[in-house]
């Protein structure tokens, strides 16, 4: 991840990509999916349609109806400054009639997971941050240390966090279900790159309670407490899917939540949330910058708060496929592979 | 950035937690150590964990979110795509 500000923070990279149409994607899911879109990559970076492994991370330049023009993976901004200006060499020696193609219908993508935002459920925006002891014995937050992902709850989901009367002093605990997402899928040791969930066993303490602190017209709001641990000894314990193959090793995180909410009966939604979660996170897979170290305990914090309206706050959570909710819509089975 | 006093208050607390528990377990410990935020000090803390702006310049490029999304947006613009890949998708947890 580290590219991700080395490359794309860089001025001369970011001047350069105005004269792209710039997109992302998730490399893993075009790489083994059975999904036309998937399938149309592979046809243009590999000239097969087959699943591909290893890493095809990276950076690409291509026509709109999917030549590829150049390609690159790299942290340093000027090796990525020097993809992109092959790429536009290579577009602008092309013939006018060869720029002006449609995109092919047969790069639509059957099944994507940003198909199931719930829309009129609760979605979060997550920011993971590694803290660190001031000299004063402070926690602060390390400069560049963070990552981000989001969290769904569909509208049913959404209505378990309120009492069925809304009193003050009204308490409310989280069903088991909805306390074990936050424990396995959001409370996760990813602010360096990517770590793996929490199986259910792996869960030994979590608890998360709203409290009703006003209630005025159409709104409530809620005060939110909690509190997580899990570990792992590193065994693989959720099956059959996209992430057993993680690298899973010995890890764990505690955490103790605080936040505050507020819901609208009129609407059905919460049109305040803002929770912090301050915590330690020991161990993993390496890919999560630790060392696989178990002993020392990193302080580290995670903030959620409503999502924006842009495309972006639309991407799935990182472990959606996993998530085990009915109401999010999974692949055909003859497309899940890869998924 | 400097962290709420009454934050600084509960660290500090954890700190001396965790000098008290330092004959338990390290699982003892790592619960120990870990103090809740209070109420008062949410937003404060809020604030704190937002990522500096410079550190997130590059979520003000106007992304595609998808592959095809972006290959439609190039057709429309008459311009190359520029495709960006990671395990993990860029624009969430990666």
């Amino acid at each position: 991840m580290a590219g991700r500000a080395s490359v794309w923070n860089d001025a001369a990279v970011q001047a350069l990509a105005q004269r792209f149409v710039p997109a992302t994607d998730e490399s893993w899911r075009l790489q083994t999916s059975a999904d036309p879109e998937a399938r149309f990559f592979r046809v243009m970076v590999e000239g097969t349609p087959e699943p591909v492994g290893g890493s095809r991370q990276g950076t690409y330049v291509c026509t709109p109806d999917g030549r590829l023009l150049a390609r690159g993976n790299s942290t340093d901004p000027r090796r990525i400054e020097a993809v992109l200006r092959q790429g536009l060499a290579a577009w602008e020696a092309l013939p006018p009639a060869e720029r002006t193609q449609a995109a092919p219908e047969s790069a639509r993508a059957a099944h994507r997971w940003e198909d199931s935002f719930p829309v009129d459920g609760l979605a979060l925006t997550a920011i993971h941050r590694d803290l660190a002891r001031a000299e004063d014995g402070t926690l602060q937050p390390q400069a560049g240390r963070w990552n981000l992902d989001h969290v769904w709850f569909s509208r049913d989901e959404a209505r378990q966090w309120l009492p069925s009367e809304p009193v003050v002093g009204a308490r409310t605990a989280l069903p088991e279900a909805l306390v074990r997402r936050w424990a396995s899928f959001h409370l996760v040791d990813n602010v360096r790159g990517q770590e793996g969930p929490f199986a259910p066993e792996d869960i030994e303490q979590a608890e998360i309670a709203t409290v009703v602190t006003r209630s005025e017209g159409t709104r409530v709001e809620l005060a939110i407490e909690g509190r997580t641990r899990a570990e792992s000894d590193g065994t693989w314990k959720l099956g059959r899917n996209h992430w057993d193959k993680f690298p899973n090793r010995a890890r764990g995180v505690s955490a103790q939540l605080t936040g505050r909410a507020v819901f609208d009966w009129a609407t059905h939604r919460f049109v305040e949330f803002r929770m912090v979660a301050l915590g330690e996170a020991w161990g993993g897979s390496g890919l999560n910058g630790r060392r696989a170290d178990v002993a020392t305990r990193h302080p580290l914090a995670w903030r959620f708060t409503l999502v924006g309206d842009t495309p972006a706050d639309r991407i799935a959570p990182a472990f959606v496929d996993i998530y085990g909710a009915a109401w999010v819509r999974r692949p055909d089975a003859n497309l899940s592979a890869g998924e | 950035m400097v962290a709420p006093r009454s934050a600084r208050l509960a660290v500090a607390l954890s700190l001396l937690a965790l000098l008290a528990a330092c004959a338990g377990s390290a699982r003892h410990l790592a619960v120990e150590r870990t103090q809740p935020i209070a109420q008062q000090t949410l937003d404060e803390w809020c604030a704190l964990l937002e990522p500096e702006a410079e550190a997130r310049a590059w979520q003000a490029i106007p992304w595609q979110t998808n592959f095809h999304a972006g290959l439609a947006a190039a057709a429309e613009a008459q311009r190359p795509l520029l495709l960006w890949l990671m395990n993990g998708h860029p624009l969430g947890c990666t």
